[in-house]
């Protein structure tokens, strides 16, 4: 009889260990995913399964309550199963929540990224108007800078067809000056800077013109007055006018000639018309023996026709003398006694 | 004693054994549809793993032990299908995990496109800018 409890109690020993007892925390863990998937918001977007969620939970306590720990087991996998499922819903929700969000965003992103473009082409197209207005103008502006500077040119070179090395040699310089700065300045492309500069090089050279012109008159019209008096040679040499007188003196003499008064007397008159005019009187030797006495008679005949020159009116400011010239030629016998006024503009 | 003789018997125990008969057919044809449901599961869930590399391992592989459990418990001819609504959960689950992947997947993909529309549209104003400074520039000229 005790053999037969002692068999039934180990029988039974081993058939509960044979049940695998399900760990008591695996529920706790099954009943916390219920609760998060509760508090997730399982209520409102999956109430049917949170209801099946519970209702395996209970019915899995309820086995685990009658020792059926196996069938308990499985229930409360289902029951977690199906709380991690809400919870995946929940997620999922919370993501398509996010799609939706972000679409409108994308929407409102391209809106303003579409604004943006068409404000860049506009800009770009207004861009490139304006380079082409400024290219044209550029264009225009070097054509015009090319035009000044060859109109620049022709006047100077109109200015100096009138002598203006001489009769205006100043302003002639500065005209140059301007014109060559005007040539560097368009070379660089500063077609602003070389057009105000060959416009100053035009105004110049246009004074310089102007004042030639009117000094070459006045010499031709000198020249011609000069001419018509007896006895004088008159030639125009770079802007002056030469005038020879020969035979004013009788040899080896510094008295001027009874004869040669009219010539010296007409010679005074145009000099009194012409206040402008200024004079340089030079004497040629003589055929005396020696330079110095030659230098000495030509002086003297220098001071006699500047004084009398004087004794017409004309102020001694406007004589000059200059050193007398030696002839040293063997055969010059006519250059002997001549006197040179040397007549400048002033 | 004899209340019941054998003439009233006979018919009473035909009626048992069409019964018995009628019950065991209908728990077969009951075990059939759950297997099929089974091999259904097991479709599903290969179609799962094939979509998705993000479900994780554990839970296909616990998905695969579950269906191999309904499968022998069919067969040792349990009529619990407690083990058949587990792995059926289990795999109803894995379907929500999918979508949900499919859904974060989108919604990365919508973050990621928002980002790269605000970059040009920061780059197109950078631009925008400069064009019209330049486009200053020139007119002061």
């Amino acid at each position: 009889m005790r053999i037969f409890f002692l068999s039934a109690f180990i029988a039974a020993v081993i058939a509960c260990a044979s049940r695998n007892l399900p760990p008591t925390g695996d529920f706790a863990i099954s009943y916390s995913l219920i609760e998060d998937a509760e508090m997730g918001g399982g209520e409102i977007y999956a109430p049917d399964l949170m209801q099946q969620a519970r209702s395996f939970y209970d019915q899995a306590e309820a086995e685990f309550a009658k020792a059926n720990y196996e069938e308990a087991e499985d229930l409360r996998q289902v029951s977690e199963t199906i709380a991690k499922t809400v919870i995946s819903i929940g997620r999922k929700k919370i993501y398509e929540d996010d799609i939706e969000r972000l679409r409108s965003e994308i929407n409102g992103a391209n809106s303003i990224k579409r604004k943006r473009e068409a404000e860049l082409r506009e800009n770009i197209s207004k861009l490139g108007q304006i380079k082409d207005r400024i290219a044209i103008s550029q264009e225009r502006m070097n054509s015009s800078a090319l035009k000044k500077i060859e109109e620049a040119a022709q006047k100077i070179k109109a200015a100096e067809a009138l002598s203006a090395e001489y009769f205006s040699p100043e302003l002639l310089s500065d005209a140059n000056k301007n014109y060559k700065a005007a040539e560097e300045y368009l070379n660089r492309g500063e077609n602003e800077k070389s057009i105000e500069l060959s416009q100053k090089s035009i105004s110049i050279a246009e004074r310089a013109l102007e004042e030639s012109k009117r000094k070459l008159e006045l010499t031709n019209e000198i020249q011609k007055r000069l001419s018509t008096i007896y006895g004088a040679r008159v030639e125009s040499i770079k802007g002056v006018i030469k005038v020879s007188f020969q035979g004013l003196f009788a040899p080896s003499s510094s008295n001027i000639l009874f004869d040669a008064y009219p010539s010296l007397d007409a010679f005074a008159g145009v000099l009194a018309k012409y206040p402008a005019l200024k004079t340089t009187i030079q004497a040629n030797s003589d055929d005396l023996e020696t330079q110095d006495k030659n230098i000495g008679l030509s002086v003297k005949r220098v001071e006699a026709v500047t004084a009398y020159l004087v004794s017409k009116g004309i102020p001694t400011e406007r004589l000059r003398t200059a050193s007398p010239r030696i002839d040293e030629s063997p055969t010059n016998t006519i250059g002997d006694r001549r006197i040179e006024f040397i007549v400048t503009l002033g | 004693m004899n209340k019941f003789s054998r003439k009233d018997i006979t018919p009473v125990a035909i009626i048992f054994l069409l019964l018995f008969i009628g019950l065991s057919l209908k728990a077969k044809a009951d075990n059939k549809n759950i297997l099929s449901q089974i091999e259904r599961l097991e479709t599903k869930l290969a179609s799962i793993e094939n979509a998705s590399p993000d479900i994780p391992i554990e839970e296909l592989d616990k998905s695969k032990k579950w269906i191999e459990d309904a499968k022998n418990s069919m067969a040792e001819g349990s009529e619990e299908n407690t083990a058949f609504k587990k792995t059926n959960q289990q795999i109803e689950f894995l379907s929500t995990l999918l979508e949900e992947s499919r859904s974060k997947k989108k919604a990365d993909e919508l973050e990621q496109l928002i980002q790269k529309i605000r970059i040009q549209t920061e780059e197109i104003t950078d631009t925008n800018a400069k064009v019209i400074e330049e486009i200053e520039r020139l007119e002061q000229q």
